[in-house]
Parts: C-alpha cells; sequence; structure tokens
C-alpha cells in the first residue's frame, strides 16, 4: 500500500470514530479528497487536521491526525501535533484522537506524552486508534 | 499457487544447481561452467554492489550457521522434470555449500539435504516461487525483537557469544551492543513508564548508540545516570535517536546542555561550536552543497573507506553517519517509495 493510500485509510477510520461517538452533536469536517460531502478543517496555527469536530452545545473540540509510520517521527509531525494540543488545551473536553499503524501505536504515544510534559498539557484527553493495514 | 508439493530428503549429487537463473547464468557466461559455492552466493546478489542484498546474510555467516546447526532450517525449493531430473528453483547458495562440504570433508552428514519438489513446473510457477523468494521473502525482525532474542539465547540459554556469532552472522561486539542495550532499555526505561503499553521499542536504537564507551563515560562524568538517559529518551529529549552519539559534545557545552535538558538535542546541536570554515559553507546553497558533496565522496579511496570503517568514533564517520541519517530522512520523506 502507497503511503498516501495508507494515509487515507487512517483518516476513514478516524472518521468512523468520530461518527459513531460524536456524530449526533458535532459538526464534522474532513480533509480528505475521497470522503466527499464533508466541508475542508480550519487550519490551526498554520496546519489542517484531517479530521475536525466541534460540539454543538459543549464547545468541546475533536481533532484527527492520521500518520503512517513513516511520517510519524518527522519534526514537521511534532510541530503540528504541538499545535493541535495547544489549541485544544483551550478547550473544555477536547480530545486529540490520533490513527496509525499498530507497530507505531506506541511511538505516537511516546511523542504525545513528551509535548504533553513539555508543554504542561493537563486539559485534553487522547484517543488512539491502531490500523492492521 | 496450489501446487502440490512434497517434503523429502534429496541425495545431494543427484540436484543440480539452477543454472537457468539469470543471475547465475551471467556469472558463468563471464566465468566458466563451474563456479564454487561461493562464487554462486555473489552471482545471487550477496555481498555486491545489488541493494536487494545490502541486508542480506553474507556467504561465510550462512556457510558457518549452517554448520554449526549442521544442517539447514528452511528447506530448498526444487523441480523434478518428467525425466527425473533435479533442479534447484529456490536455495541455490544452501545447496553449493553441502556440496562444498562434501567436497572439503567437513564434518557432519551433508549428503542428503531438505527440500520442498514439486513436479514438472512450468517456468512461470518457477518464476513465481523465484519473486516470491527474492523479491518478497521473509521480513526481518526489528532490531529490539532481534535483540530480545539473542539477549534470551544468551542470558537464559546460555549460549556463549561465538556460537551466537555462528548463528546469526556479524561481529560479536555488534551481538554484545545489542544485548547490552536491550539489558539497559528494560533496566533503565521500562521502570519510568506508566505501562508496559507504553512501551516504545522503536526507541531501541538510542540504547544501541548508549553502549558507545565514550557516550557512557560523558554521561556518568556530568554527573548523570543511565536513569536519567532513560528519561531524556521518553521525553524526546534525544531525538533523532542518532543524537546520541553527540551527548559528549553537547553535556561538555553549557548553553548546549542546557538547551538539550530544555529543549531536546536538535536544539542544543545548533549552538554547539562549529568547524572554522563553516561559515563560508553555510553561504552554499544546498544544491551546491549536494553536488559538491557527492563529487567528494566519490573520490574517497579504498584505503580511506577502510580506515573510516576501522575507526568509526573519528570526526569524519560520524560526519557521513549524521549525514546519512539526515539524507535518509528527507528523501523518505520526498519519496515515501525509497527504502
Amino acid at each position: 500500500m502507497s503511503a498516501s493510500n495508507a494515509h487515507e485509510v487512517l483518516v476513514r477510520e478516524i472518521l468512523r470514530f468520530v461518527e459513531a461517538k460524536y456524530a449526533p452533536t458535532s459538526s464534522i469536517s474532513v480533509d480528505c479528497s475521497l470522503c466527499t460531502g464533508y466541508p475542508p478543517p480550519p487550519k490551526i496555527a498554520g496546519h489542517i487536521p484531517d479530521v475536525y469536530a466541534k460540539n454543538l452545545t459543549m464547545e468541546s473540540i475533536v481533532i484527527g491526525e492520521a500518520k503512517t509510520c513513516s511520517d510519524l517521527e518527522s519534526p514537521r509531525t511534532k510541530e503540528q501535533l504541538t499545535a493541535f494540543i495547544n489549541y485544544l488545551e483551550k478547550h473544555q473536553n477536547s480530545v486529540l484522537v490520533l490513527a496509525t499503524r499498530w507497530s507505531s501505536i506506541n511511538s505516537a504515544k511516546s511523542i504525545v506524552r513528551s509535548i504533553f510534559r513539555h508543554n504542561k498539557i493537563k486539559n485534553v484527553s487522547t484517543h488512539y486508534l491502531d490500523s492492521y493495514q | 499457487m496450489s501446487i502440490q508439493a512434497t517434503h523429502e530428503y534429496l541425495s545431494v549429487n543427484k540436484v543440480q544447481l539452477d543454472k537457468a537463473n539469470p543471475r547465475i547464468k551471467k556469472w558463468i557466461e563471464m566465468y566458466g561452467d563451474n563456479p564454487t559455492p561461493e562464487q554462486i552466493h555473489l552471482a545471487l546478489g550477496a555481498g555486491g554492489d545489488d541493494p536487494q542484498s545490502s541486508g542480506g546474510t553474507t556467504y561465510i555467516s550462512l556457510r558457518e550457521s549452517i554448520r554449526t546447526n549442521g544442517g539447514i532450517i528452511q528447506p530448498i525449493i526444487v523441480n523434478r522434470t518428467q525425466n527425473g531430473e533435479l533442479t534447484v528453483i529456490e536455495g541455490n547458495t544452501r545447496l553449493a555449500i553441502y556440496i562444498d562440504f562434501i567436497d572439503k570433508e567437513a564434518a557432519g552428514n551433508w549428503e542428503t539435504i531438505p527440500a520442498i519438489v514439486y513436479d514438472d513446473l512450468d517456468e512461470e510457477a518457477m518464476d513465481a516461487i523465484r519473486l516470491q523468494s527474492h523479491l518478497v521473502g521473509p521480513r526481518a525482525w526489528d532490531p529490539y525483537s532481534k535483540a530480545k532474542y539473542l539477549h534470551f539465547l544468551h542470558s537464559h540459554e546460555h549460549m556463549p557469544f561465538d556460537r551466537l556469532v555462528d548463528y546469526c552472522g556479524g561481529r560479536k561486539s555488534e551481538l554484545e551492543n545489542y544485548i547490552a542495550a536491550y539489558s539497559d532499555m528494560e533496566k533503565f526505561y521500562r521502570p519510568i513508564l506508566d505501562s508496559d503499553s507504553d512501551f516504545d521499542t522503536t526507541r531501541f536504537s538510542g540504547f544501541v548508540e548508549l553502549q558507545r564507551p565514550a557516550v557512557k563515560n560523558a554521561i556518568l562524568a556530568h554527573g548523570y545516570s543511565y536513569a536519567n538517559f532513560a528519561h531524556w529518551i521518553d521525553d524526546r529529549l534525544i531525538d533523532p535517536l542518532n543524537t546520541v552519539r553527540k551527548i559528549p559534545q553537547i553535556l561538555s557545552d553549557a548553553a548546549a546542555k542546557q538547551t538539550f535538558l530544555s529543549e531536546g538535542a536538535r536544539e542544543a546541536l545548533k549552538l554547539l561550536d562549529r568547524a572554522p570554515h563553516t561559515q563560508s559553507l553555510d553561504c552554499a546553497s544546498l544544491f551546491e552543497l549536494c553536488t559538491a558533496t557527492s563529487s567528494k565522496i566519490s573520490k574517497v579511496t579504498f584505503i580511506e573507506a577502510e580506515r573510516l570503517k576501522n575507526d568509526p568514533d573519528s570526526e569524519i564517520t560520524q560526519a557521513l553517519l549524521d549525514l546519512s541519517d539526515e539524507l535518509s530522512s528527507l528523501i523518505k520523506h520526498i519519496d515515501p517509495k525509497v527504502e
């Protein structure tokens, strides 16, 4: 599977998860050419998340980001996740959903953990989706 | 492919090497009809400039592994034609090693070889087997899993290093480093995590780099411990992992050390003193630097390359390794298809 296909598979997994858990009360936007019918997500500190959901009543935010194994360790990823996490920290009950291949899931957790520590993040929940493809 | 095959022990002198294999054929055309086992192995791409074989086993390590084990573990794959001729489709090197052992009267039973035997395969089916064996192949274990198993064999099964080297190939010092890195990771990294599900095996190569005496000495000399090192790894202060090599320089420089402890090694390295010529090189474009570097590297002589190989801690070797890491990371980003 090519890197772009792998990324699309992960974005769809995030979308499935967000729709199942948050759809009734949230507006969802998606940055994926194959997921038609959704508006594009907003730009956050210069970065566009793959999935963005805003709860219509509670003002909470869900940001979903898909990362292939080769992408995960790049400095750009760290910069992007830091921007999203800092943004989520400013909203109540916000959630970061990170999807990656199962073999990289602990790397993803470790990167997020280090961003949390470094930026003293307290109010953001995380959810990890591991793909077996 | 769903063609029936049987597992058999074949008499070695009745099985022919696959001289129709394109790479063996090429060798025979160049060097004659009776290649030695080592030449067969080279012809099949191992140990040469074939990029597919860069992570492959060397001929010597394969031969010694077979000798130590008293035989092969993976049967060779053979085609039996209607008139009873037996030809190797996959496993030419292994068969050649058996023949060599018989010729040299090596201790052990080399007269029969385990084989998966197909009957009267057509060219297409043989091509499918060759493709699966050479282009897809079994996936290598990740470094942490390798180290875990080596550690188990050495520490629990008490297998001596020399025997491990015979089985696995490589250098004894590499295996020692792997096992020591595994031990350090278990001892210092695992305990600082909230749960085992946070254990990130991709951090393993950081602990391999830790085994360099200069790195270990620098950590202790500056009043830190290996537990601190594990925290640096977990906090991603050491990121990318090849920056472990730079810890001695970083810890020796007050400003770099401070930046390292707050921002990480990547930022700290920017503060370290650079070579005197750096200022003028900084003005050169990336294109100019790339062409100049590749031209310079292409002129490295064999003697010079050997000297670098034998001095892994030298300034130039380290700089080349750093360059290779940075380049691989960028190339992967530019073209994800590149391995």
